[in-house]
């Protein structure tokens, strides 16, 4: 019983954390098919502006916080503004935005390395203390992960189902160019939707830094794992990889705990192979039906 | 009067290869307009190319007095609106997301839904399957879903391209007299059909494209008189 407790909060604060990161990268290949290669680094640059806001500018912690996120929509704004703007609509895009994007993640860590140097950084935005549920222990810092993916996911999907511009979004999504001739503007749409995916992303980086440290490559393995989930949930399937992410955190503590650590991401990634083999469109995935 | 849409020397194609050859020709406001002719010569492509998914070569398109927008988006939001062919519905999305989709170029939220009452009165069927989603629905009422999402934007011209692609007799009646139904109250209607014979009836208006160009055109009277030229290009007898 002790042992389910254990593994339930430590899967949950993963899953929340994989939630995030992966459902911003969810609805970029949803709506724009376009594998986010930065999406790591809109985490770490998360994670270092609320570092830099708290530690160096004395923020309070829920200010340095929102400066954090406001840093990854910006970031995302500006890569669309700058970089995939030009690139859309132009033969072979979905390869090649897999590398362009790939160079600015390099650049922009690269550019963090500069600045900040390869010290791994102390995330200041913690919240100290623990509680406890009969013999385990729980920490307020993943209460506080917990709740906050929870709002900002449960912020999203609200935008997505009950407004103008959400709708907007599902209907580029589902079917771009019919959504060209009800009037909506495909441009916008995707600008909106890298600045959602860099809030996310942003998100996942600092709750993920206040558990690890801050390094200028700490994008890489959450990237990494919000591949994974994506490909399990179904290319594109934004509730999808919320769904898997919840369910490999979980899977992925339970491993932790009965068999240790290092066996965590390899049987992860084997449960990903089994799942392909048996539903090769993903778990939430659909394979595509042109009825006409 | 002037033309609703008035479209001089339009050329356009896909890649290298030119599929209209600068076709001429307008459309007047109220009534149904209807572009007929054998598969593959143009008729799709020159309402892509009226509603802005295809690029023009050359050639203009003036629309209700003002030349048109480059974009798709713009020309809808000028009440140009094409539905396209196949439907192209939002398919995770319910009957009516899909048909509040339709409205998206306008703001005033009572009259949106004014007009939603409008095509549930013109749809029965629609209200009854409003909160199903677009995928689980027939061939008949996707149709019916699909020109209703173009009713909501309160077009001024209402391009329709083969609204009886792929269904059965008895539903292509039922969705060219909600079609006749919409001319009588003053929408105007641009409708690409294959065959003469199910718009013969409702369309006042007939353009025959042969090969990118327009091989005939004239009213239904005219039309009646040329059976000859339409069993050339149509076959019949």
């Amino acid at each position: 019983m002790q042992a389910v407790l254990q593994i339930l909060i430590t899967g949950l604060t993963l899953g929340a954390m994989y939630a995030l990161a992966s459902v911003g990268l969810a609805l970029t290949y949803g709506t724009m098919r376009m594998f986010n290669m930065a999406h790591g680094v809109f985490m770490t640059v998360g994670a270092y502006a609320t570092y830099m806001a708290a530690s160096l500018w004395g923020l309070p912690l829920p200010l340095a916080f929102l400066f954090g996120l406001a840093a990854g929509g910006l970031i995302g704004a500006v890569m669309h503004l700058l970089v995939i703007r030009f690139m859309l609509d132009t033969e072979g895009f979905e390869v090649n935005i897999i590398v362009a994007t790939a160079g600015v993640a390099i650049l922009l860590q690269d550019l963090l390395l500069k600045y900040y140097g390869a010290y791994p950084f102390r995330q200041p935005a913690q919240i100290e203390g623990v509680f406890r549920i009969g013999d385990i222990a729980v920490t307020y810092q993943s209460v506080g992960i917990l709740v906050m993916a929870a709002v900002l996911i449960g912020g999203i999907a609200w935008l997505l189902t009950h407004t103008r511009f959400g709708l907007a979004i599902r209907a580029t999504a589902m079917n771009r160019e019919a959504a060209l001739l009800m009037g909506v503007e495909a441009g916008r749409t995707y600008l909106q939707v890298l600045i959602i995916a860099g809030v996310l992303a942003a998100a996942a980086g600092i709750l993920i830094s206040s558990l690890a440290t801050l390094s200028p490559d700490m994008g890489a393995n959450p990237l990494l794992r919000a591949f994974v989930i994506c490909v399990v949930a179904g290319l594109g399937s934004v509730t999808g990889a919320g769904i898997a992410a919840l369910a490999l955190g979980l899977c992925e503590a339970a491993i932790q705990y009965y068999l240790g650590v290092r066996y965590g991401f390899p049987i992860m990634l084997l449960l990903v192979i089994v799942v392909l083999i048996w539903k090769p469109a993903g778990l939430f995935g659909q394979q595509e039906v042109v009825r006409s | 009067m002037n033309a609703l849409l008035a479209v001089r020397g339009l050329t356009t194609g896909y890649r290298h290869i030119r599929v209209l050859h600068e076709v001429s020709f307008t459309v007047e406001q109220g009534g149904i307009t209807a572009i007929i002719g054998p598969n593959g010569h143009g008729k799709s492509t020159l309402l892509r190319a009226l509603s802005g998914l295809l690029p023009a070569w050359s050639g203009e398109i003036a629309f209700d007095g003002a030349a048109v927008a480059q974009s798709a988006p713009g020309r809808a939001r000028a009440g140009l609106v094409l539905v396209p062919q196949g439907d192209q519905l939002f398919a995770g999305m319910t009957v009516e997301e899909n048909l509040m989709m339709g409205g998206y170029v306008r703001q005033d939220m009572a009259e949106i839904r004014a007009t939603l009452a409008q095509v549930f009165e013109l749809f029965p069927r629609l209200k009854e399957r409003r909160a199903q989603r677009a995928s689980s629905l027939s061939g008949g009422e996707r149709r019916m879903v699909g020109i209703g999402r173009g009713l909501m934007a309160k077009a001024k011209l209402m391009m329709i391209d083969e609204p009886s692609l792929g269904l059965a007799p008895l539903i292509i009646e039922q969705i060219y007299q909600a079609l006749a139904e919409l001319a009588a109250r003053g929408q105007s209607i641009l409708v690409v059909e294959e065959n003469p014979g199910r718009v013969a009836k409702v369309a006042t208006t007939f353009h025959l494209m042969d090969g990118g160009r327009f091989a005939w055109s004239g009213s239904s009277a005219d039309l009646k008189q040329s059976g000859h030229i339409l069993n050339t290009y149509l076959g019949g007898h």
